[in-house]
C-alpha cells in the first residue's frame, strides 16, 4: 500500500532505516499483533527482532555503540512501529526516554555504565513517576528518599510503569528533604531522579 | 482495555537502598527538571505513535471501503464515506507534519515544549477521531474482534493520557502562548490606545 505521509529532507541513512523498519512491521508485527493482543502475550520475538535491527540504540551516541540518530529518526521509527501495533512502540518509548536522560543529564560514569548495554537492548529501561494518588501533578510525589551514608534509602509506591517488569533499569523520581530553608517550600526543587537496577520479571527483589 | 502485551505495573519500594552514584547526573535537586526534559521527547514520541495508529486506521478504512458493497456499489463511492476518508487523510497528514516539526525543533535544541505539546495534543485527538471513523466505516465488523480496527479502537485512548493528558498539554500550550503574546496590562495598557486608533481610522473612511 502506498504511504500517505512523506517526510522531506531525510538523509539516505534515515530512509534506509525507515525502509527496514517498515518491512519488519509488515512481515513480523502486523500478522501476529492480533493474537498477541487477545492473549495479552509479551512479544519476545518482536523485541528480539528490534534488537537485531538496532532500534534500541538508534539515538545512543556511536561512542557507546549506538547509531547516534536524532530524535526525528526515532519519532519516525516509532510511527512505523505503532502502525503495526501501538504496544510495541511502548516497549521502545520508555527505553528511549531513559537513554536520552542518561545521555543528556548523566555523569560520564553513568553514561559508560548503562549506554553500551542499552544500545544493544541487553539493558531495557522503564520510567517511573506516577503514583496511585497522583499523575499529572508530578511535584506532589510522595515516594521518599533519605540519605544514609553513601546510599539513599527509598520507600513508596509507584504506578502505571510501562515495561515495569521486563525492564532491568528504572529511572525513578522521588522526594528528598530540602537541603536548605529556601528550597523547603518549593515542591519542584526537592525531587531526585534515580537510576535503579533490578532483575527483570515480576515479584519481590532487592536492588542490583 | 488496550495496550496489551506490554507489562504495565506498579512498583513498591520498601527501604530500597540505592548508592548516591545512581542519582542522575549526581544532581539531587534537579530531578523534576531532568524528568520534564525527558517527558518532552516522550511527548514527541506519543505524537508519533498516534500518527502511526491513525495511518493504519486510514489504510484499513480505505481498503475496506472499496471492497464493501452497499446499494449496488462500493461504499467508497457513496459521498458519506468518501468525505469521511477525505477528513481522515487530511488529519493523518496534518498530524504527521506537526509531529515532524516538533521533533526537528527539539533536535535543534532550545525550548520546544510548546511545539511538543501541540503535536502531542493534535496527533492524539486526531488519532482518536480517525480510528473512530475507520471503525464506523467497517460497520458491525469493526466492532468484532476478527477485525484489526477493533484493537486500534482500544489502543488509541492510551495516547490521550500517557506522557501528559490532553488537558495538561493544553495547559502548557496556553501558558506559552500567553507568554509570547503578553500584553503589558489588562486596563490602560497598549491594548486600549490600539482600539482607539482603529476606531478613528475606521471612522475616517466613512463619508
Amino acid at each position: 500500500m502506498p504511504r500517505l505521509t512523506e517526510t522531506d529532507g531525510l538523509t539516505d541513512l534515515q530512509r534506509d532505516i525507515l525502509g527496514a523498519v517498515r518491512e519488519f512491521v509488515d512481515a513480523e508485527i502486523i500478522p501476529v499483533a492480533g493474537d498477541l493482543d487477545r492473549t495479552d502475550t509479551y512479544p519476545d520475538q518482536i523485541v528480539a527482532g528490534l534488537r537485531e535491527l538496532g532500534v534500541f540504540g538508534l539515538t545512543i551516541d556511536p561512542e557507546y555503540g549506538g547509531l547516534g540518530e536524532p530524535l526525528l529518526t526515532y519519532a519516525l521509527v516509532a510511527e512505523e512501529i505503532a502502525r503495526g501495533w501501538m504496544s510495541i512502540s511502548g516497549i521502545i518509548n520508555t527505553h528511549f526516554i531513559v537513554a536520552y536522560l542518561i545521555s543528556r543529564h548523566g555523569t560520564a560514569e553513568q553514561r559508560a555504565a548503562f549506554l553500551p548495554e542499552m544500545a544493544t537492548g541487553e539493558i531495557r529501561a522503564a520510567l517511573s513517576m506516577s503514583e496511585p494518588g497522583l499523575g499529572s501533578d508530578v511535584a506532589a510525589i510522595r515516594t521518599a528518599a533519605r540519605r544514609d551514608g553513601d546510599d539513599y534509602v527509598i520507600s513508596g509506591q509507584k504506578m502505571w510503569i510501562t515495561n515495569g517488569a521486563s525492564a532491568n533499569l528504572v529511572a525513578l523520581l522521588a522526594r528528598t528533604p530540602a537541603e536548605n530553608e529556601q528550597d523547603a517550600g518549593r515542591a519542584h526543587r526537592n525531587l531526585i531522579a534515580f537510576l535503579i537496577e533490578k532483575p527483570s520479571g515480576f515479584g519481590q527483589t532487592g536492588p542490583g | 482495555m488496550g495496550y496489551k502485551g506490554v507489562d504495565t505495573t506498579e512498583l513498591i519500594l520498601e527501604d530500597c537502598r540505592v548508592p548516591a552514584g545512581r542519582v542522575l547526573g549526581e544532581r539531587p535537586g534537579q530531578g523534576f527538571y531532568q524528568m520534564m526534559d525527558g517527558i518532552e521527547v516522550g511527548r514527541v514520541n506519543v505524537a508519533a505513535r498516534a500518527c502511526g495508529v491513525a495511518h493504519r486506521a486510514f489504510e484499513l478504512a480505505i481498503g475496506y471501503a472499496q471492497q464493501r458493497q452497499a446499494f449496488g456499489k462500493p461504499i467508497a463511492q457513496h459521498q458519506a464515506i468518501e468525505f469521511k476518508l477525505a477528513e481522515m487523510g487530511t488529519k493523518v497528514v496534518a498530524a504527521h507534519q506537526m509531529m515532524v516539526m516538533s521533533a526537528r525543533r527539539k533536535d535543534e535544541g532550545g525550548q520546544s515544549d510548546l511545539e511538543a505539546g501541540m503535536a502531542k495534543y493534535l496527533a492524539s485527538e486526531y488519532g482518536k477521531e480517525v480510528v473512530e471513523d475507520a471503525l464506523r466505516i467497517h460497520g458491525g465488523y469493526g466492532y468484532s474482534q476478527e477485525y484489526e480496527i477493533e484493537r486500534l479502537y482500544r489502543d488509541v485512548p492510551m495516547l490521550l493520557i500517557g506522557e501528559g493528558t490532553a488537558e495538561i498539554q493544553k495547559m502548557i500550550i496556553g501558558r506559552r502562548l500567553l507568554e509570547r503574546f503578553a500584553v503589558a496590562s489588562a486596563r490602560g495598557g497598549p491594548l486600549f490606545p490600539l482600539c482607539l486608533n482603529f476606531r478613528l481610522r475606521h471612522s475616517r473612511r466613512r463619508p
